[in-house]
């Protein structure tokens, strides 16, 4: 698969996952992984993931993907835009970053993670 | 000097350089480097440069900065998100991050760019 395949399938499992069924997120993460949600840091799967079912019922709509490899061979980077509602709010436009690096043939795992929400001028 | 305190100093280089003398900008770009802005992606720093200089005359205000360890130790990972005013215009939401890959003690270049406007709902 190229970088952009695998970014783009990616991008559409994360979310979906994340908007429906937040637990199998898991298995994306690491010891490794790190989170940045509006700030707030955390590393590893456990506190990553204890941190994203502290967000509550979200839906995102992806407004753009763009991909580039990564400086190691096995990585690649994925930036996305878009919008969420957090709680059945109001919209508002966010932004996510994603490395993802590959442990060997098809596996991937997010060892960046860094979520902004962009909102108020 | 911390990652912080190069993801600061770099950020704040980068768009002090950008708005008043974008020329100076080439010296952060390789051969290898990578900027993909509203979806067009080009590669090395004279490509890169050329995109840069069709902007026009810009104007960011920065409002967050989140920083990362990369995969490697000789890298790091910058969100930043903000307002940027194109050629006299309303302002409008951005995000961008970069991964700054380190050649030697002191020595940082822009190994990825990317960057996108995040407006409409």
């Amino acid at each position: 698969m190229s970088a952009e395949e695998v970014a783009k399938a990616f991008v559409q499992h994360f979310y979906q996952t994340f908007d429906s069924n937040i637990e199998g997120l898991a298995g994306l993460y690491s010891p490794n992984s790190m989170l940045t949600f509006e700030g707030n840091q955390v590393g590893g799967m456990e506190q990553i993931m204890n941190k994203l079912r502290g967000i509550g019922p979200v839906k995102h709509d992806i407004k753009s993907m763009d991909v580039q490899p990564s400086s190691d061979s096995n990585a690649i980077v994925i930036f996305v835009t878009g919008s969420i509602k957090i709680g059945g709010d109001n919209p508002l436009h966010f932004c996510e970053m994603f490395q993802l690096l590959s442990p060997g043939p098809g596996a991937y795992y997010v060892h960046n993670d860094i979520f902004r929400l962009n909102y108020g001028l | 000097m911390s990652a912080q305190e190069v993801a600061q100093a770099f950020v704040q280089h980068f768009y002090t350089t950008f708005d008043s003398s974008p020329e100076g900008l080439a010296s952060l770009y390789s051969a290898q480097s990578m900027l993909t802005f509203e979806g067009n992606q080009l590669m090395g720093s004279e490509s890169i440069m050329q995109k840069l200089r069709s902007v026009g005359p810009v104007k960011h205000d920065v409002k967050s900065m989140d920083v990362q360890p990369s995969s490697n130790a000789n890298a790091v990972v910058i969100f930043v998100t903000g307002n940027i005013k194109i050629g006299g215009d309303n302002p409008l939401h951005f995000c961008e991050m970069f991964q700054l890959v380190s050649t030697g003690p002191g020595a940082y270049y822009v190994h990825n760019d990317v960057f996108r406007l995040n407006y409409g709902l």
